[in-house]
């Protein structure tokens, strides 16, 4: 049967298209056909890199230049005929980074961004059409570590004078509260959901909402920014956007009863917390308790975030 | 207000497992319980939940934290200036519903991001409390259905691609069991149901993200085993997140629920539901008089005991989802931080009441000191009294408890309450204690009931809502009415209670009673029970009116007939007498109930006869001449003429085997001027036949008179039975008037015939049977000469009429039936000389010849006349 037009698909072995370092990335690559014709050797190949982006308005230097982390080509099918309808072909390689590098998490950040992709590029010469075509797929790179045992929660407790950002003049002219609570874990798994408690001690005003922010840091070495300056000095810009702020709570909650903290860390906005040379990426967690009035308290939690084997 | 037909068809409910179906059904009553009861005139709505849905990020963007507060302010000043528009609650429970359907439709038609949308923007709802609390209850139930729609149509699409083999889709789907493991499921199925959980949890709000995660519960089943107890127990503590008390509590029913279906084994997160509900009871549950931020909200809008009737269903539910092992706990966390009697209620009604009637002067005690609330100290009382019946007291307390408890139920000065939670402790004090406390509770309804009608005119609607609360307490007072000897019935409360009922319910009631006493009880004498039960079937029979049916009427007559066929006077037969002639008076619209009475009075004479072994004495036969004077009274009064015709003759023979002959004289001459009615009351013919029968067996006994001659009744009877015959029917339809005379004429035969056999018996020397004590024609006419001439002209008579009637007879089977009939008196009755047979030969003859030559009997015919004529021959030589 002579289909309409002709296309390119790829499609992988994993429906979740995840792979590790080490793993075998497998697929087959379907070629639709119209009419058939001859074709030299075809080939599909994968990348990886790592974009950078200036932060701010200043755009002065450029674009920074993407590092490469995996280049792969790899032979499908040798020259020959293409039958007309679809034709099939498998293709596998091996997972590694280029030069033998660490290859990294795949991760869509503000700033920062991993990203995989398999490309097929057809020729057809000048008068046809190219045939192309890329999918993404994921790369998750557990750590080398041995595994985490050991939990490294964090209590914490706020009240007005702990707060850092009001005068110590002023505290009293806030309104009282007191607000405990833990995290169980700063160090995460990234695979797990993150959880803790906040219990609302005490509060003079009724609280309106408790949030939990995940806030993404990511820092980029100064001399890529400007253009200029010393590479070597670890010396970086940082900016923090938030990834996801969920509600933990809805209105006026009972004093003293401890209110779960539990979020599931999104899937490629997340990555673990990872430092080069060249850029760093970190997470933090924010309670937010915003009371009636409209006034909110916040307190950051610098968290790190692990995948194991 | 009911839901409707147009409510969207129910989606195909995902399987969980073998337990699922007593708690589906006890949610289905209870959801359909809080539809009927919260209702509101109106409700305020904002506009934004009538506009287009696009309020919710599905995509994530960049933000900076900076910005984030005041993202939040922004978002909290939105909904303050939010505009509010009213609807009716038709028009909100319509809207709901194009909404339920609108999530439906939209995911059929594959618009699956819509369809979520939808889904959130209706959870939301739960979250307002302030437009119409009242109404809140049935919200729930309604989002709450959506909700279930939605997680199957989840579900059913993660089925699908699990029975879906992923290499080859469009080829055979493989089913999944019923109890499938998470190891069944492809991996295609695994990331959606992944996926789905990844979306719903990235939602931001917390309570459309707990709703949807708890209608999406069943699903978990694709992806782990044995994971529910966590999942229920982390959902069970993000509860505590939702400040409102209202939206917790129902969030919790829902909860509950699922995890009911989905994993009933786990319990320990119930138990901390019902344990934080309690907790967090102290915020607001003394009401407006906190004078906290909180508990000024909540009171702005809605009144104190008015918003505890709000909660009722949700701790309704989730007190009977906790394990029945944590009453101990439950009740700390009530004494700790509750102490309100609309909790109190259900914490009695749904943990049994064998965790506390061991302690129940304590329970007694709890009651008493509970808050106020709907429920109120009565509502506490009444639940713990329906956990009483099964698990009483011990007896060291009993008096104790019941005299705690009556203290302060019987100061309650509404009516209802009062007769509610007085239904459940009489039936505690009937089942548990004595006839005396029995009494002590008896007297003080009927004086409560009392004061009631004379404080109010219980006019209409109050007086209904009276009625219906007394409907059980009557019921509960028929049911034990046995109890104690009939204790019940022979207090007169039951009575003056009957009495506040309008007139088709204490029927109703009356007729229950009457049964009950009837099935259960044995032959009585007590007078004040028989009192009772007479006072009931009187004002029964009072109530049946010309309108009621015929069934009806038989019915209470037979009902009637059962409590009379009950006393039982013993030896008093005069006192038997005299009830039979007060029921008489009292009843005298029912003839199925005067006619038992005649046959009780009947069976008096015949049980007095029995007693002085068949010698009356004086004084005996003073009294059954008084029983048939009754009967003969009474009969005249019935309506149907055979059946006076029957009584007649009973009572005929009854009063010749009592040696009263000039009564029996009357019974029977009254029978027999009775006869000529019997056409015209519609009697068939069959039956006067038959009757005629049974008379002529009985007239063979009676003696003749000295003033009208020996057979005087005989000749009355022919004229009776001739006049019965010729009765000139008033029809249009000339065709049955023939046929019908016709008919008679035949029967008339048939009667003659009959007759005959009477009058030959009295020519015996000895009749074939007589009566003891009585002199029949035998003893007093000894076949004299007179005696015999007298009577053999009669019976010429007899037979002279028949054959008049059989000539008259058309031709066909009738007249041969006549004819041989004829023959066989013939043969039966007369010595069979020749003459005899000669005329039945003849007639034999004739039949053979006649019309239908004798049908199928003519063999047999021709050989009788065989046999005739070789006898006659015989007889020749």
């Amino acid at each position: 049967m002579n289909p309409e037009h002709s296309s390119i698909e790829i499609t992988l072995s994993r429906f979740d298209r995840i792979y590790r370092p080490g793993e075998t990335v497998s697929g087959s690559i379907s070629i639709t056909a119209k009419d058939g014709w001859s074709h030299p050797a075809l080939t599909v190949t994968a990348t990886g890199t790592a974009t950078l982006s200036k932060p701010g308005d200043d755009k002065a230097g450029g674009e920074i230049p993407p590092r490469k982390l995996l280049e792969e080509t790899v032979e499908f099918a040798p020259a020959g005929k293409l039958a007309m309808g679809v034709n099939r072909f498998p293709f596998s390689f091996p997972l590694k980074g280029l030069g033998g590098k660490m290859l990294l998490e795949t991760y869509h950040g503000a700033y920062v961004s991993v990203n995989y992709h398999l490309a097929v590029v057809m020729e057809r010469g000048r008068m046809k059409r190219t045939l192309e075509k890329q999918v993404e797929f994921i790369v998750e790179v557990p750590m080398t570590k041995k595994s985490l045992d050991e939990a490294v929660p964090l209590p914490f407790e706020i009240t007005p004078k702990s707060l850092t950002n009001v005068k110590s003049t002023k505290v009293s002219k806030v309104p009282d509260f007191v607000v405990t609570g833990k995290l169980h874990r700063s160090n995460c798994l990234i695979n797990l959901p993150f959880t803790g408690d906040v219990t609302i001690e005490v509060s003079e005003q009724p609280i309106s909402s408790i949030e939990l922010q995940l806030v993404r840091v990511e820092s980029i070495n100064k001399a890529l920014v400007t253009g200029g300056g010393d590479a070597g000095a670890k010396e970086y810009v940082t900016e923090r956007t938030e990834v996801e702020s969920l509600q933990m709570s809805a209105g006026d909650v009972t004093r003293g009863l401890p209110v779960p903290l539990y979020m599931v860390l999104p899937r490629v906005y997340t990555c673990p917390t990872l430092s080069t040379a060249q850029f760093k990426v970190e997470f933090e967690m924010n309670i937010v308790v915003v009371f009636e009035d409209g006034y909110c308290v916040t307190e950051t939690f610098p968290v790190t975030l692990h995948r194991t084997q | 207000m009911s839901m409707g037909s147009s409510a969207p068809p129910p989606a195909p409910e995902p399987d969980p497992g073998p337990a699922e179906n007593p708690i589906k059904a006890r949610w289905a009553a209870h959801k359909a319980a809080i539809l009927k009861s919260y209702q509101v005139t109106s409700v305020k709505v904002s506009a934004a939940f009538m506009a287009e849905e696009d309020d919710i990020e599905v995509t994530k963007s960049v933000k900076s934290v900076d910005r984030t507060r005041d993202r939040l302010r922004q978002l909290e000043g939105d909904s303050a200036s939010e505009k509010q528009m009213r609807m009716t609650q038709t028009e909100y429970t319509d809207e709901l519903k194009r909404l339920h359907k609108e999530i439906a439709r939209a995911w059929t038609s594959g618009e699956r991001v819509l369809s979520i949308k939808l889904m959130i923007k209706c959870t939301k709802l739960l979250a307002d409390t302030r437009s119409a609390p009242q109404f809140y209850p049935t919200v729930f139930v309604m989002v709450t259905e959506m909700l279930d729609t939605f997680g199957s149509l989840v579900y059913e699409r993660i089925k699908n691609k699990a029975e879906v083999n992923p290499e080859n889709p469009d080829g055979k789907r493989k089913r999944l069991p019923r109890d499938f493991e998470p190891s069944d499921i492809n991996v295609d199925a695994c990331e959606t149901c992944r996926n789905w959980f990844y979306k719903i949890a990235s939602v931001r709000e917390v309570l459309p993200r707990l709703y949807l995660e708890m209608c999406l519960l069943p699903c978990y089943k694709f992806l782990s085993k044995g994971e529910y107890p966590k999942v229920l127990a982390r959902m069970a503590a993000t509860l505590r997140g939702l400040g409102d008390p209202l939206v917790s509590a129902y969030a919790g029913v829902y909860l509950t629920k699922m995890g009911g279906v989905m994993a009933p084994e786990a319990k320990e997160y119930a138990d901390a539901c019902v344990q934080d509900y309690l907790t967090r009871f102290s915020d607001y549950g003394d009401g407006p008089s906190l004078n906290t931020s909180k508990a000024k909200r909540i009171y702005e809008n809605v009144e104190h005991h008015e918003y505890l009737h709000l909660h009722s269903p949700a701790v309704d539910w989730l007190m009977s989802q906790a394990s029945p092992s944590t009453f101990k706990s439950v009740i700390k966390g009530y004494r700790d931080n509750c102490g309100n009697s609309m909790v109190l209620g259900w914490i009695v009604d749904k943990f049994s009441a064998r965790n506390y009637s061991e302690n129940a002067a304590a329970m007694v005690t709890l009651a008493r000191q509970a808050k106020a609330s709907r429920t109120g100290l009565l509502g506490v009382f009444g639940k713990l009294a329906r956990g009483f019946q099964a698990f009483p007291p011990p007896q060291e307390q009993r008096m104790l408890v019941l005299n705690e408890v009556w203290k302060y139920v019987t100061k309650c000065e509404d009516i209802t309450s009062y007769i509610a939670c007085a239904t459940e402790w009489l039936e505690v004090v009937l089942l548990h204690y004595s006839p005396l406390e029995l009494s002590v509770l008896m007297r003080d309804i009927v004086k409560h009931l009392q004061r009631a009608e004379g404080a109010s005119s219980t006019s209409g609607g109050q007086g209904e809502e009276l009625a219906r609360a007394l409907d059980p307490l009557v019921q509960l007072l028929v049911r034990h009415s046995y109890d104690y000897n009939g204790a019940i019935l022979k207090g007169g409360e039951l009575l003056q209670i009957l009495d506040k009922f309008k007139n088709s319910h204490k029927a109703d009631h009356s007729k229950e009673l009457l049964e009950t006493f009837n099935k259960n009880s044995e032959e009585t004498d007590d007078p004040v029970l028989i009192n009772t039960l007479f006072e009931v079937s009187r004002a029964l029979h009072d109530s049946l009116d010309s309108l009621t049916p015929e069934g009806e009427q038989r019915h209470v007559a037979s009902l009637i007939n059962g409590f009379i066929e009950k006393v039982n006077f013993g030896k008093d037969f005069e006192r038997q007498l005299n009830t039979y002639v007060e029921c008489r008076s009292a009843f005298s619209n029912l003839d199925d109930v005067k006619e038992r009475l005649i046959l009780c009075t009947n069976r008096l004479c015949m049980r007095t006869l029995a007693m002085v072994k068949g010698r009356h004495s004086k004084k005996t036969q003073a009294f059954v001449k008084g029983c048939l004077a009754f009967n003969h009274i009474t009969v005249p009064s019935i309506e149907s003429v055979l059946t006076r015709l029957n009584l007649l003759v009973y009572c005929g023979w009854v009063g010749l085997r009592n040696t009263c002959l000039p009564q029996t004289d009357t019974f029977l001459k009254a029978a027999i001027s009775l006869v000529p009615e019997a056409g015209a009351s519609g009697a068939a013919v069959g039956e006067v036949v038959r009757w005629v029968g049974n008379f002529c067996g009985l007239l063979v006994m009676v003696p003749g008179s000295p003033e009208f001659g020996p057979f005087y009744l005989m000749h009355a009877l022919i004229k009776a039975v001739g006049k019965w015959a010729s009765t000139d029917e008033e029809s249009s339809n000339a065709a049955v008037v023939a046929m019908n005379a016709a008919a008679r004429n035949h029967a008339k035969a048939k009667c003659l015939m009959t007759m005959v056999g009477t009058c030959s018996a009295w020519g015996q020397k000895k009749l074939p049977y007589g009566c003891a004590g009585v002199d029949s024609n035998d003893t007093l006419y000894g076949g004299g000469k007179d005696y015999m001439e007298e009577l053999g002209e009669l019976i010429k008579g007899i037979l002279g009429e028949v054959v008049v009637e059989i000539e008259a007879c058309a031709e066909g089977a009738m007249k041969d039936e006549l004819m041989l009939g004829f023959c066989e008196t013939l043969l039966g009755y007369f010595d069979r000389d020749d003459v005899c047979l000669k005329v039945v030969k003849n007639m034999v003859k004739k039949v053979e010849k006649g019309g239908t030559g004798g049908g199928k009997w003519k063999a047999w015919l021709a050989q009788v006349r065989g046999a005739l004529e070789k006898e006659v021959q015989s007889r020749a030589q």
